[in-house]
């Protein structure tokens, strides 16, 4: 098993470095540079070349290129242009609201994604199936931005019942920290939770139909016993593919729901760090974003290997 | 219909209902304490003043910031740091006293090393700065209150130029500067009735009062006079979406919101808790033009332009409310003791014929006109997009690039990579401050003819004398079409009730306001 | 929502003879109602996109400032914008522009993602050069990954579809190679090999024809995923440029006046979420058909 992890962990290294390859050219490729947006509307071409050189901005390529996988192998993800302080440092601060996004996202999905499946799996083909499918996909059909603005002007504007953008810190007040995440959660949550509604349905269609199913039916075992102690135990495990993958879909759509609500995480940080060209932390946040999306993965194949006795890793 | 003299009573009771609590009441008294949450539209470039010509920069810090002197509600400078000062008959010498126990927010006393270290500073970086630092012989500081600025030839305009907002020249430590060397300052420390207290991106920037503060002691005057902290934080929170910040200040979540869309004043004005508040001073929307492209750097081109433009629907479309924006030759806005409608022939023509004509007489063959704008700031986009097909019917071929503000400032700087790109500039105290007729700065117009008459200007300070020049000078600009002026547009506000006080010209000034007890 | 792409990642194998499956596809569209709803809209949005011209009563570009943010009325049913351009209009050419963002997505990460996947799953020597850049890929959220690519590319539609293109391959590399990793050691493979037959011809005429409907089926979904990431893109400011009518930009330009104009962003919104929703549909109807396992049952 520990063999198995350390090769999975090898394993990752090359996709690490064509993540931090792919990150270097696409930020070099990209027009503009963090000097004029600093200098402000009204500097002028000398200001501006005379901050580039001060940046190192006009060292050839192959320097830059050479100077950053120095740095990175050294793990060292540089220093922001903007906020004045390590890149690592800037991701940390904002860990917190994209990390805690993130998981009641993943609550919200959950709790409307699985009933959702069980239910539709085990009405299969009736009416319930479909109102329930047509609910979860309703979710993944919406541009989640568009919902988000949707409800802040519903519940916040017109309700009053939640704030209508920004954060507070746990260490500030937990439950102003939740209330300022139902709105993103529920933005996030809600597309998320139909992939997760539509892989349980199917595993538990499966499952239903598999030989040991029918002999817990046989036996004269309850349906509610057969459906949920032996069929969603093992319908979890396709499922939890997909929580994971899911995790990378909501790490993506934080980027945007974090835009809406104007919540100060992660996927913020890139979108301004790419307006403002400030390339460390673009750099910075790819190489961190990839690399725990990879640690995620990995994780839920250990989890594997706890939730099926039949998986073995030699 | 004739009145019933119940119904007149019953009116009057009304009328006095509604009234008395609109009536200016005794109560008005500045009320000490709280904090005031303002949603602005980002975060700032850099907090470095000397650095950046950003506005946000200047909305921020200027409340921890000052400088040797500010402008007033006419936009004269009036000193801040400096208690007196002299200029020399040849007009060639500044002579300043500092105030005497004047405290940085480091409990250090401001002397004239500071203040030199600051302005060489400041002349060295600012764009502003080095401008008028290629006109200052030396700075030098005879004793601990004293600063003298030897200048190469006369002007007038120090004092402005000092004290002006933009990229203002505010005073730090000379210990701050040292550490900064050739990069930004590390420490946010000046004199101003606030202090910098924390800056965490995206989430906010806290400034608290502070207590040492050396106030004036005139009557506040626009950004002169006494400053009062009577908030004991200000929090500046960026929030981009502008839907988002007129609902917070509407929950009460921000007292204050930095730049509203127009077109939400008459919805916003029915609201009883708001203030909706349009900025007095006008900024004006442009379209400059790439005088060193083949195609723009042609007369002719660039009069073509401006002949096939409907101004009105330009501004119309970008701004919509008509109390926003108005069609007005000057350069220097309406309120300005220099404006004038010179030119005022050449605004909003309308003619597409003329256009095409002049596009004939230039030899212009349809080679695209390559215009980069953006729709980071919305107005700017919808300008060109505006403009597109009306250009278009005159017989341009329009390459309408649109691209992100960094790419387009970027993108500007190269002579080669366009004609035409989208901008605005704001308001500024005199012309010789307009960026528009820098021959430095993108766009590089230059003309001899109105050069020369820019060193003139810088010259001369008799009122008279400069509105004449300026006559002529802007009666040349339109003639060339050096840029194109569409019109000026005033800013809204958004703020609650509560808010006392606030006044903006030259810009925020929330020092002296405060929150009324609801 | 999730602009994650991630929806068609777990595929199970398929093994069926091509000829049967589509066969299958058009029994199960005349059983299936939500899949025929699905295959309706899609019809229904490729009509209106295809005969645009003939059911928007503006040109979608026509600026007419005068008539700005009109309400909805019988002139302009789903009222105007800012620049007084006729909403309806750019919604009926919006889905045009959809329409060219999905199809050439879905054919450009499809060609790619078939080509990569059948040569990672042919070739042992490439195989893992070609996964380990996949997998690079992959690990860059979707949206991050579009969003550089639209930074460093410029805002154009053809780079849109070029960075979706991009974004999108890894998904249909991957399945397209564990088909063609069971279907090669499958006994009718082996025994082509054995006979002699050129690999062109085995990749072509039996490992291709295998791959191709759970491709249909992801490319349904990448359909659908191209048009919310569109949107997605132009919200964040790095998408198509706002003059051209596609969802996304009406509903980026109306986002300024949710409140005073509404109806800017509530019908395009509405107009993806009906587009997507069919697609979704359609795309799990048509995997339901393409699983082996569960086709027997959709009869019950």
């Amino acid at each position: 098993m520990s063999g198995y992890i350390v090769r999975r962990l090898i394993a990752l290294l090359p996709v690490l470095l064509i993540v931090a390859t792919v990150g270097f050219f696409l930020i070099y490729l990209t027009p503009g540079d963090p000097a004029s947006v600093m200098l402000g509307p009204d500097a002028t071409t000398e200001d501006v070349e005379n901050l580039r050189h001060l940046m190192g901005l006009d060292r050839p390529l192959i320097v830059q290129i050479l100077r950053w996988y120095g740095r990175t192998l050294r793990g060292d993800l540089g220093y922001s242009i903007f906020l004045q302080r390590p890149v690592v440092q800037a991701i940390f601060e904002r860990l917190q609201p994209t990390v805690m996004l993130t998981l009641m996202s993943l609550i919200v999905a959950v709790l409307i994604g699985i009933p959702t499946g069980v239910v539709a799996a085990v009405r299969r083909n009736t009416w319930v199936d479909q109102a329930a499918m047509g609910v979860a996909l309703l979710g993944v059909s919406m541009p989640s931005f568009w919902f988000g603005l949707n409800l802040i002007l519903v519940f916040s504007v017109y309700l009053g019942l939640f704030p209508v953008a920004g954060y507070v810190p746990l260490a500030e007040s937990v439950s102003g920290a939740f209330r300022s995440l139902v709105l993103p959660a529920v933005t996030l949550g809600f597309g998320a939770s139909a992939l997760i509604a539509r892989m349980t349905r199917s595993s538990m269609l499966e499952v239903l139909g598999q030989d040991y199913i029918r002999t817990a039916r046989a036996k004269g075992n309850l349906e509610r016993i057969v459906v949920y102690h032996h069929a969603l135990r093992n319908a979890m495990i396709p499922t939890l593919t997909v929580v994971g993958l899911a995790m990378g879909g909501l790490l993506a759509g934080a980027i945007v729901t974090e835009t809406v609500f104007a919540l100060p995480g992660v996927g913020r940080l890139v979108i301004s760090s790419v307006m403002r060209r400030d390339y460390p932390v673009v750099q910075g946040v790819l190489m961190f974003v990839a690399g725990s999306y990879v640690f995620v993965n990995l994780l839920i194949d250990v989890l594997y290997v706890y939730l099926d006795p039949r998986i073995k890793y030699a | 219909m004739r009145y019933l003299p119940g119904r007149a009573v019953a009116l009057a009771v009304v009328l006095a209902l509604v009234l008395i609590p609109l009536m200016p009441t005794a109560a008005q008294q500045p009320r000490r304490g709280g904090a005031l949450r303002i949603a602005h539209i980002g975060e700032p470039p850099t907090l470095d003043q000397h650095w950046t010509t950003a506005a946000i920069t200047g909305h921020i810090m200027y409340h921890v910031n000052e400088g040797l002197f500010a402008v007033n509600r006419k936009f004269e400078p009036k000193p801040v740091l400096v208690d007196k000062w002299t200029l020399s008959p040849d007009r060639m010498t500044y002579t300043f006293t500092l105030r005497k126990g004047v405290k940085f927010h480091n409990g250090k006393e401001m002397t004239s090393e500071d203040v030199k270290a600051s302005l060489e500073r400041w002349g060295r970086i600012a764009t502003r700065g080095r401008g008028l630092f290629a006109n200052v012989v030396s700075v030098s500081n005879p004793d601990a209150l004293t600063v003298v600025m030897k200048l190469r030839e006369p002007y007038a305009l120090l004092p402005l130029d000092l004290g002006w907002v933009g990229q203002s020249a505010v005073i730090f430590p000379k210990e701050v500067i040292d550490e900064a060397g050739t990069g930004m300052v590390k420490r946010f420390i000046s004199t101003g009735p606030y202090r910098f207290v924390e800056h965490l991106p995206d989430r906010h920037i806290r400034l608290d009062r502070f207590e040492g503060y050396a106030a004036r002691t005139e009557d506040p005057d626009g950004a002169t006079g006494r400053k009062h902290a009577y908030f004991d934080s200000i929090y500046i929170i960026p929030v981009p979406d502008a839907a988002v910040r007129i609902a917070g200040v509407k929950r009460g979540e921000f007292h204050f919101a930095e730049t509203i869309p127009p077109d939400e004043y008459d919805r916003l004005r029915t609201d009883p808790d708001l203030v909706p508040f349009i900025t007095e001073t006008a900024s004006w929307l442009t379209a400059v033009f790439n005088n060193r492209s083949p195609l723009m750097g042609n007369r002719k081109i660039r009069q073509a332009f401006q002949a096939a433009l409907d101004q009105e629907a330009v501004m119309r479309a970008a701004y919509g409310n008509p109390r926003f924006w108005r069609i007005d030759p000057g350069l220097m806005p309406k309120e300005h003791y220099l404006w004038t409608d010179a030119g005022k022939e050449f605004v909003n023509q309308k003619n597409p014929e003329r256009a095409r004509q002049l596009l004939a007489e230039a030899g212009y063959k349809g080679e695209p006109i390559r215009w980069i704008t953006t729709m980071e700031y919305v107005a700017y986009g919808t300008a060109a997009q505006v403009v597109k097909p009306m250009l278009e019917r005159a017989g341009f071929v329009v390459d309408l690039q649109v691209v992100d503000w960094a790419t387009l400032v970027a993108r500007r700087a190269r002579p080669e990579l366009w004609d035409v790109f989208s901008t605005a500039f704001s308001f500024v105290a005199d012309p010789v401050l307009l960026l528009s007729l820098q021959p430095t700065w993108p766009g590089w117009y230059d003309n001899r003819d109105m050069n020369a008459m820019m060193t003139l200007m810088r010259r001369h300070s008799d009122p008279k004398v400069r509105h004449d020049l300026w006559k002529r000078m802007q009666k040349l600009w339109y003639e060339d079409a050096g840029t194109i002026k569409f019109g000026d547009y005033f800013v809204l506000h958004l703020f609650r009730k509560e808010l006392k006080g606030y006044v903006n010209i030259p810009t925020h000034v929330w020092w002296n306001s405060w929150l009324d007890a609801r | 929502m999730s602009e994650g792409i991630v929806t068609t990642g777990a595929l199970p194998a398929y093994q069926a003879r091509s000829t049967g499956a589509w066969a299958a596809v058009v029994r199960g569209l005349r059983r299936s109602r939500s899949t025929a709803i699905g295959g309706c809209i899609a019809l229904a949005i490729l009509t209106i996109a295809v005969l645009a011209p003939v059911f928007a009563p503006y040109d979608p570009m026509e600026i007419e400032v005068p008539r700005r943010l009109l309400g909805p009325s019988v002139t302009h049913p789903f009222g105007t914008d800012n620049m007084g351009r006729d909403i309806l209009s750019r919604v009926i050419f919006g889905a045009r522009i959809s329409l060219v963002v999905g199809i050439f997505v879905v054919f450009c990460a499809a060609t790619a993602g078939i080509t990569l996947g059948l040569t990672a799953g042919y070739s042992d020597r490439l195989d893992r050069y070609i996964m380990r850049v996949m997998d690079g890929l992959m690990a860059f959220p979707s949206t991050l990954l579009a969003i550089a690519l639209m930074a460093a590319l410029g805002a154009r539609l053809s780079n849109v579809i070029i960075a979706l293109s991009i974004v999108y391959t890894p998904n249909v590399a991957r399945v397209v190679r564990s088909i063609t990793l069971v279907v090669r050691e499958q006994d009718y493979v082996q025994a082509a090999q054995a006979l002699g037959a050129r690999d062109s011809r085995i990749l072509s005429r039996h490992i291709l024809p295998n791959c191709l409907p759970p491709v249909i089926v992801q490319g349904t979904f990448i359909f659908a995923q191209s048009v919310l990431a569109e949107a997605a893109l132009s919200f964040l400011g790095v998408g198509l440029p706002p003059y051209i009518p596609s969802w996304g930009t009406v509903i980026t330009t109306g986002r300024m006046f949710m409140q005073t104009a509404p109806w800017i962003t509530i019908f395009p919104g509405v107009a993806i979420l009906v587009t997507v929703l069919g697609l979704n549909l359609l795309g799990d109807g048509l995997r339901d058909l393409a699983d082996p396992r569960l086709r027997g049952r959709l009869g019950q």
